[in-house]
């Protein structure tokens, strides 16, 4: 097959309106549950053919001659009786379809697309014939039709902390700590963006009006003049020398400190002192005479006695001349140190200036034009109204991202109109109060979303260009739309100018956040920060360790300082360095290695991404992101500084991709050893895309099988491959056994070893599709090579999930069919796999509102 | 006419869909639904410890009787002895694999308080039953400030997906509010702090210029009447998360016109107050029954749950001398250091668990008893013996008096009824009546 008969997807959104089809109606209520078999094989033969009538797709094999193929391959195991894996396709080609049934046959065509059927022991199907039963499958049973293509179906999304957290950043000008306020989202196919893992429980409610109050009451200035308005904090009232503070000082020790101020008029300001005397519980004789002198005249003095906890703030109208001036602070204890019973102390919180007291003087608050066009409101009620209309509508559509409509824009209007004018507040303060609404709306803390006005096809429209501008921008950006795009969405022109769109987005410092969000999810970099691990379990030198820590003590006794000298005889000597070397280790995976190996997948993945190079060097890299700390971890030639930062692998380094990263490494360990059974899992689910059937229930435990090594400890491969004599555990462990076992090279800390158990480590193995390797370059060269197409397929499905919030259906096969078929041609660019999840059906349409 | 009033005739009740039973007369009812003979509040409880127990250390030394002897375990439990009584042979059979597969600790999770099969299901159509907690908190609506409170110490949360195929929304929720809408939990002991006493010094300096309580009423008028519009022009599977937006915001505006009848008590004496999550799990464990306690006792809450740990839970405890994950550790088959090992963290968290009832016990009632024995609280896990993952005899205690209609210091053994059997006669004395079934119950537990 040529791949003709699909119409290729690029651009496909913009020509369907032009397209129609033919359908000829199937009563599918009419078709018995099970059919006799030749039946069955002109009932096939029928809806293939009416569904695909007016496709000129000379490529589509019959339905007999796809039933030839699945004989020939596929009844010996599944069918006529037999079912293995508890499947028989001969029941399954007799079914009529359904959604089911559609579900069901997506399975068989996912594992015959990654060549896990037929398996490799049965005779080898050919790549052309098994192109042309994907491709009848595709046609004949999922019934897709890339004519009128089904974009699923995506419930309406909230958003997430990391989206709340982001959009009011952008929207707001305010940092809002959404991780530490909002409880954490739940996740459904491994990522926080699936729409139906998300609720809105009444704990979330409620911190969503806290939240939508305290950012507007921070971001939103409450008045259109402001005095200026200097602190000088007591701990910035300071000496030439020394590091005497005004902060915090007993009433027995002498103090004289000074701070400069400035303000801007010659005119009257208002002056405030806020200090407090700070006792012991109790009573204590100290006495002591405190003044405060501005520009060398006193503004305050007072003599204080023993008081517990007295707190006071003092006002001065000052005249000052324009410029800078000076606040000194002075402390003389009247009671001399030796009367002292318990403890005194003066405390200076602030020294404030506000002013100048002329309100004519006073100026624009900072960020007061982010939210109001003029500099200030208009008096006149009827304008005033106007106006706050106007300053509504402008945020509202921001806060929105698409316009607001006339009866949502009356309400919000009526809410500040009744602050200003029936309440008597600041028409900012008004506003305000609006823009708390607008920050609690469904309409802000969900992603409405509209069918386009022009659309043709019913029951699948194209989503119009606010929402498009919206998807694009919380899947590239975890953020709301920027001006850019919401102008483009105005005046109709996203979509035509999406390629350079998502090119500029992808060139933008906001995407960086976004590929940490899909890469920390992706491949669980985010877990290494947190995940339990014992350094000295994982490299198996606990005992020795805990030995030697006796041996040293039996030496030394209780004298820590013999742990530092090195001029003990050589064999105390000799303990004592092995002892200090893992002692290092133990704490070695401290938070900034942690932080560090995190942020090396990070790094590697925006490389790949923001360069736009082949998404296959997240398998076979010959550079990585390190520092100083990693370099070490690593065993690399020294590195100075801690900005990682990109080094050519040297040949002789086993590193390079994800597989050889401490992240990936650690996160599939357990605390205390490897696991070549996570490891290899994790590389079916999340590279491969082939995930291994669930193991059945009450499956014996591998440690349990070390009985059969008569008291030697069994290397982990050993206590597999007894595992495997089980042909029903081999089934399944012969999937993900030898990848992971090829990954035996690194400790459950991600270091290299050469031994495991105190036999040499064995990398070698065969996938289940029967290539075969000596070691773990040559597997990363398979899965980069002959494995390609399903890395390509299994990340597009990611980044589809990812990116529509729903986990990947089967009618997004042709979308994600293309997008394989276009990385393949491009050698895997990232921007193909992006735009393919873009301009696919399921990103650019939606399913008729019912 | 008001503009309120206004919303409410047009007919809001019709949209939002009936979640809740309450009603007017529950409310006016309020002094005979949870309270004791006495005139006490009468509290329900339940806090959930993972992956099962190690059963040998587990169960009391003694045959099912009436006299309990503690076995290691539950030596911390040794003093409060005549607070508790150990029930075997409960079961949650609707955590069984069934035709589902692989995901007990999911499923475990999911089933512990709703006693129903939860729809195996990444992400569409989750599905599993209201819980016993949401059933109490929905009928109790009105008779406390918080008709419950959700609390967990899962803070973070592993990426990627969860147990085999089950969204994590099972495992991070213990408490349902229906069959789709998990109750999100709180897991920062400072913001619940905030919740129970209002705001704490710093946060309240942020909101100098906070909205009156009229004006945010006013707020949530307008939110609810644009949520109503919305939903109108929502497809049918969207207006389900709308109508969770609608019916979660409905609640928070009773809780606020309720305001003048539990007005926010003053912090008890010798409280902590907490900054944030603590680096260390057991002292957020600690801070978070602080709270629950600070809850109880404070009559914020008639109706509580606390999720210890997720199940499925692998984490280590090194300062108790466990380097290993505690899942890892469960499925190690009769390896002694192992179970040895298991029982140690089963112990770290009922030291836990011991201490919260230890100061439920000090602490005096409105009645002169202990809010102890005003209490009934269940604390247990969904999975019997973390090696098998069997759902039968499951681990459970009943700590609290009931305010003097529960047992305490016995051991005994409910044959092998359903959890949710025990969960209906501790609803009864709750003062909720008809409740006839609950989930897969078969009948009351009358033994308690």
């Amino acid at each position: 097959m040529n791949g003709d008969g699909i119409i290729a997807l690029r651009g496909v959104s913009f020509i369907l309106a032009s397209h129609l089809q033919l359908r000829l109606p199937v009563n599918r209520a009419m078709w018995p549950r099970r059919i006799p078999f030749g039946a069955c094989f002109a009932m096939f033969c029928l809806t293939a053919f009416s569904i695909h009538a007016a496709d000129d797709d000379s490529s589509l094999i019959s339905t007999q001659a796809a039933r030839q193929i699945l004989t020939q391959y596929c009844f010996d195991c599944h069918a006529d009786g037999s079912s293995e894996g508890q499947f028989a396709i001969d029941e399954l080609l007799a079914e009529s379809d359904s959604e089911e049934v559609r579900r069901r046959w997506w399975k068989v065509l996912k594992n015959v697309r990654a060549e896990m059927m037929p398996p490799k022991s049965v005779e080898k199907m050919q790549p052309a014939v098994r192109e042309q039963l994907l491709h009848w499958m595709q046609r004949s049973t999922l019934h897709l039709d890339q004519n009128n293509p089904d974009p699923g179906q995506v419930t309406l999304r909230r958003l997430n902390r990391t989206e709340y957290r982001n959009t009011i950043r952008d929207l707001m000008g305010i940092e809002f700590a959404s991780e530490v306020e909002f409880p954490p989202d739940d996740t459904g196919h491994g990522f926080d963006t699936v729409a139906d893992a998300m609720s809105v429980s009444p704990l979330l409610m409620e911190k969503y009006l806290l939240a939508a109050e305290q950012i507007v009451m921070e971001a939103v200035p409450l008045q259109h003049r402001v005095p200026q308005r200097v602190v000088v904090a007591g701990k910035a009232m300071t000496a030439a020398q020394g590091k005497q503070s005004a902060a915090s000082n007993s009433f027995y020790s002498p103090i004289d400190v000074s701070a400069k101020f400035t303000v801007e008029h010659a005119a009257e300001y208002d002056l405030e002192l806020d200090w407090e005397v700070d006792g012991s519980f109790d009573f204590d004789p100290g006495r002591c005479r405190v003044t405060l002198q501005l520009d060398g005249q006193d503004l305050w003095t007072q003599e204080l006695a023993w008081s517990a906890d007295k707190r006071s703030t003092d006002r001065f109208l000052r005249a000052l001349p324009a410029g800078e001036h000076q606040i000194r602070f002075q402390l003389e204890p009247l009671v001399d140190k030796s009367k002292k019973s318990a403890d005194i102390r003066f405390e200076i919180h602030e020294f404030r200036v506000t002013g100048p007291t002329d309100k004519s003087l006073w100026t624009m608050p900072v960020g007061y034009d982010r939210f109001f066009a003029r500099s200030e409101p208009p008096l006149a009620q009827l304008e005033r109204e106007q106006y706050a209309r106007e300053v509504l509508e402008k945020f509202a559509t921001r806060a929105f991202r698409r316009p607001v409509d006339l009866p949502t824009l009356d309400r919000v209007t009526l809410i500040a109109v009744d602050g200003f004018t029936r309440r008597g507040q600041s028409f900012e303060r008004g506003i305000a109060r609006a823009m708390a609404a607008i920050l609690a709306s469904p309409r802000f803390l969900f992603r409405i979303e509209e069918a386009a006005a022009y659309e043709t096809l019913p029951d699948f429209p194209l989503i119009d260009e606010f929402a498009l501008a919206s998807r694009i921008s919380y899947f590239l950006w975890s953020t709301m739309p920027d001006e850019r795009l919401i102008a483009l969405a105005r005046s109709g022109r996203l979509r035509q100018e999406l390629p350079a769109e998502v090119a500029r987005m992808l060139a933008d410092d906001r995407f960086r956040e976004t590929s940490q969000n899909f890469v920390g999810q992706w491949l669980q970099t985010r877990d290494v920060e947190t995940i339990s691990i014992d350094p000295l379990e994982a490299t198996a030198s606990r005992e020795e360790y805990d030995q030697l820590r006796e041996q040293l003590k039996l030496h030394f006794g209780d004298d820590r300082s013999q742990y530092d000298r090195n001029d003990h005889p050589s064999e105390i000597q000799r303990l004592l360095e092995r002892y200090r070397e893992l002692r290092n280790l133990r704490g070695i995976l401290d938070g900034n290695l942690r932080r560090d190996l995190r942020r090396e997948t990070e790094a590697l993945f925006y490389y790949i991404a923001s360069q736009d190079r082949s998404l296959l060097e997240l398998i076979n890299a010959r550079y990585s992101f390190l520092n100083q700390g990693l370099a070490k971890y690593y065993g690399l030639e020294s590195l100075e500084g801690e900005q990682l930062r990109y080094v050519e692998l040297p040949d002789s380094s086993p590193r390079g991709g994800v597989l050889t990263q401490g992240s990936f490494l650690i996160v599939t360990s357990n605390p205390t050893r490897t696991s070549p059974v996570k490891r290899g899992l994790f590389i079916l689910d999340n590279l491969l895309g082939t995930p291994a059937p669930p193991p059945p229930a009450a499956v014996p435990e591998l440690e349990q099988a070390a009985a059969a090594f008569s008291g030697r400890q069994p290397t982990l491969r050993e206590l597999l491959e007894l595992h495997r004599q089980d042909a029903m555990c081999a089934s399944c462990h012969d999937r993900f056994d030898p990848l992971g076992l090829a990954l035996e090279n690194f400790n459950a800390l991600g270091m290299w070893r050469s031994e495991e158990a105190g036999l040499p480590v064995d990398a070698k193995g065969e996938l289940i599709t029967g290539e075969a390797f000596s070691n773990l370059s040559e597997l990363k060269q398979i899965l980069a090579s002959e494995r390609r197409a399903d890395f390509y397929t299994c990340f597009t499905e990611k980044l589809m999930t990812y990116a529509l919030g729903r986990g990947p259906e089967y009618h997004d096969e042709i979308a994600i069919e293309q997008t394989v078929k276009d990385l393949e041609a491009s050698g895997g660019r990232f921007s193909i796999a992006v735009l393919g999840v873009i301009q696919s059906p399921a990103f650019q349409r939606m399913r008729a509102k019912q | 006419m008001k503009r309120r009033d206004l919303i409410r005739g047009a007919g809001l009740g019709l949209c939002v869909p009936l979640f809740e039973t309450w009603n007017a007369k529950t409310a006016h009812g309020a002094a005979n639904v949870a309270t004791t003979a006495t005139g006490a509040p009468l509290r329900l409880a339940f806090v959930y410890f993972p992956n099962g127990a190690q059963q040998a250390n587990w169960f009391p030394t003694n045959q099912p009787a009436e006299e309990l002897q503690l076995g290691p375990t539950m030596q911390p439990l040794e003093e409060l002895k005549k607070h508790i009584q150990v029930i075997s042979g409960l079961d949650q059979l609707n955590a069984t694999a069934g035709n589902d597969g692989p995901g007990d600790h999911a499923r475990a999770n999911a089933t512990f308080l709703t006693g129903a099969r939860a729809t195996k299901t990444a992400g569409a159509d989750i599905h599993v039953g209201q819980s016993i907690d949401q059933l109490a908190a929905t009928r109790l609506h009105g008779s406390t400030r918080f008709s419950s409170l959700e609390l967990s110490c899962d803070a973070v949360r592993k990426s990627g997906g969860c147990d085999s195929g089950y969204s994590c929304a099972y495992q991070y929720n213990l408490s349902w509010r229906t069959a789709t809408q998990p109750m999100a939990p709180e897991t920062n002991p400072r913001a619940l702090f905030e919740r129970l006493f209002g705001l704490t010094d710093s946060s309240q300096t942020a909101m100098a210029n906070r909205l009156s309580a009229s004006e945010r009423m006013s707020l949530l008028d307008y939110v609810l009447e644009d949520a109503n519009d919305l939903r109108k022009e929502l497809a049918v599977n969207d207006r389900r998360k709308l109508d969770e937006y609608l019916s979660s915001t409905r609640d928070i505006e009773r809780r606020i016109g309720q305001a003048s009848k539990f007005p926010i008590p003053d912090v008890p004496k010798d409280s902590v107050l907490p900054i944030g999550v603590p680096e260390k799990y057991a002292d957020h464990l600690s801070l978070m029954f602080d709270m629950l306690a600070l809850a109880m006792q404070t009559d914020a809450t008639r109706v509580a749950t606390l999720l210890m740990a997720a199940d499925g839970s692998n984490r280590a405890f090194p300062d108790i001398g466990i380097p290993e994950g505690h899942h890892y550790l469960t499925h190690h088959q009769n390896e002694t250091e192992s179970h040895e090992k298991v029982g140690k963290i089963d112990l770290f968290y009922l030291e836990h668990f011991a201490r919260f009832l230890k100061r439920l016990a000090d602490i005096s009632d409105t009645d002169g008893n202990s809010v102890l024995h005003n209490s009934m609280i269940v604390y247990g896990g969904g999975i019997g013996d973390g090696n098998k993952h069997n759902h039968d005899n499951l681990p459970i205690i009943l700590a609290g008096n009931g305010g003097g209609t529960l047992h305490g210091g016995r051991y005994h053994s409910a044959g092998s009824v359903p959890m949710t059997n025990l969960y209906l006669s501790l609803i009864d004395r709750m003062g909720i009546d008809s409740i006839e079934s609950f989930g897969d119950s078969t009948g009351r537990l009358d033994s308690i």
